[in-house]
């Protein structure tokens, strides 16, 4: 990585925490305009005590507000919401919305979080896919779970993974309200400069390949080809993305090589803890967090990966050559979004349940 | 759902457990969440809050068995299945159960999911997050 640039108040952060076998992510907004300060909203928390202290360490480098904006439960498997029951209860981080995949799981600790929500009336929204949000010049936009899916949670065996909210965060340079709002900027059509627009990352949850289909369905990959023109006038492709969190600790069924070429991304994390499987009815042995299938498919696609536990980070040297980093240690992830450029990432010392000694301001 | 309440408040091991299949992670392995019964509570039917925290554990094929001592076959587990474990009975209540009560000289097992009591008890708890009266 070249030299660290200072982490400025328009920056967009995202978190990944190494809490061990689980997803934990901070989203750390820009400093809102009108309050003078920035906030979180946490997308996934497996690790309740590590998060509070994370927050705490970061407030005092970065100054931001304590209630969060958002909780995200992307899907309620343990690995995924074991901390978020405290969070719903401390009243000074007490989100203002709740984000649930409407996926009813049977485990005590989702129930529990549902009971909580009741009693402190905290908003609680059932995502889907179309949904967006927008924090100043930063827009959420909801990917999955696909209206398709979620309506058959009950009925034909749409499993909890595929559940999955996955968020798409696109980091603009103007207001994105007001982009938003015009279609056209004299001849240019702003969809073509939100295409160009590199500031862009993809938080997936545990989806695996039922929902990717429902997304790449919902959000095609538009293209024009040198003998055909377009069939459409916007050349969008919602799926290009510089950052992506890895869906499902990088499994064997996280996500395939095809959409790691539609998201075509710099950069990926993987939040994990090495599990190996042995299957005696088809006589494998095999890592499981990160499978070889998942570290191919972002080989082909040329990302840099970072994983929490540090066994599979790759990294590009001084001549654009991927290579691995055989020293690798565990740690937390933080990955840095401008408004409208490219992100830049590092990663930081901290075992699973310990947190950083320092988190930096500068990256 | 009312429980029943001791006076005394005496620490005793976990006499009933709850353990659900939190995720099948691969064909040998599969994360459980196992929590134990209040001490203070003997009688209980489907609520959530008479269980302390649940604790995940991992567990692989083999050991399955040994480990939680549910008897249901592995290879037909599935996410999202509920069993109580331990020293209860089931107290019948026109065929179904009425509520399960703590009895030391009892020891067994029960899938519970699939009860339409149980059904009804999520359905309710998590309808009741969204409606707005």
């Amino acid at each position: 990585m070249p030299d660290a640039k200072p982490i400025n108040d328009e920056d967009l952060v995202f978190h990944i925490l190494n809490v061990g076998d689980g997803d934990n992510i901070i989203v750390e907004f820009p400093k809102d305009v009108s309050t003078g300060e920035r906030f979180y909203g946490i997308v996934d928390c497996y690790d309740y005590d590590k998060t509070a202290d994370y927050m705490e360490l970061c407030r005092n480098v970065r100054p931001a507000r304590k209630q969060l904006e958002f909780i995200c439960a992307t899907h309620p498997h343990k690995d995924h919401i074991d901390g978020i029951d405290e969070l719903l209860l401390n009243e000074e981080y007490r989100p203002k919305e709740f984000w649930d995949s409407g996926f009813r799981h049977n485990i005590q600790r989702y129930h529990n979080i549902l009971k909580i929500l009741k009693s402190k009336d905290v908003s609680t929204i059932r995502v889907s896919s179309g949904l967006e949000r927008y924090y100043g010049k930063v827009q959420v936009t909801i990917l999955a779970p696909s209206v398709a899916l979620r309506n058959r949670y009950g009925t034909y065996g749409v499993d909890v993974n595929n559940a999955s909210i996955v968020l798409r965060f696109e980091h603009h340079r103007g207001d994105v309200m007001t982009m938003r709002s015009m279609e056209y900027l004299g001849d240019v059509s702003l969809e073509l400069v939100r295409d160009a627009n590199p500031a862009v990352a993809i938080l997936t949850g545990d989806a695996e390949f039922d929902s990717w289909s429902y997304i790449v369905d919902e959000y095609p990959r538009l293209e024009k080809t040198s003998k055909h023109k377009p069939l459409v006038k916007k050349m969008v492709n919602y799926l290009k993305c510089n950052f992506v969190k890895v869906p499902h600790h990088g499994s064997m069924h996280s996500a395939p090589l095809d959409i790691y070429e539609k998201m075509e991304p710099e950069f990926a994390a993987v939040s994990a803890r090495q599990e190996v499987s042995e299957s005696r009815k088809k006589n494998l042995e095999r890592n499981m967090f990160p499978h070889e299938s998942a570290l191919i498919a972002l080989e082909e696609s040329g990302a840099e990966v970072l994983t929490t536990e540090g066994s599979h980070d790759f990294l590009k040297d001084a001549t654009g050559k991927r290579v691995r980093d055989a020293n690798a240690k565990p740690g937390s992830i933080i990955v840095v979004v401008p408004p409208g450029q490219k992100p830049r990432w590092t990663k930081l010392d901290d075992e699973e349940s310990k947190v950083p000694n320092v988190i930096p301001n500068s990256i | 759902m009312k429980n029943r309440v001791s006076r005394s408040e005496s620490s005793r091991a976990p006499l009933v457990q709850r353990i659900t299949v939190d995720e099948i992670l691969a064909e040998d392995i599969i994360r459980f969440e196992v929590c134990d019964l209040k001490e203070n509570v003997f009688e209980f039917l489907y609520e959530i809050d008479v269980w302390g925290s649940g604790r995940g554990i991992v567990v692989k094929g083999d050991a399955y068995e040994m480990e939680l001592g549910i008897p249901h076959p592995w290879d037909q587990l599935e996410e999202g299945d509920v069993f109580l474990l331990g020293c209860f009975e089931v107290v019948e209540k026109e065929g179904v159960p009425g509520c399960f009560r703590v009895n030391p000289h009892r020891r067994g097992v029960l899938k519970i999911d699939e009860y339409d009591g149980f059904r009804d008890y999520v359905r309710e708890l998590y309808s009741s997050v969204f409606r707005r009266d």
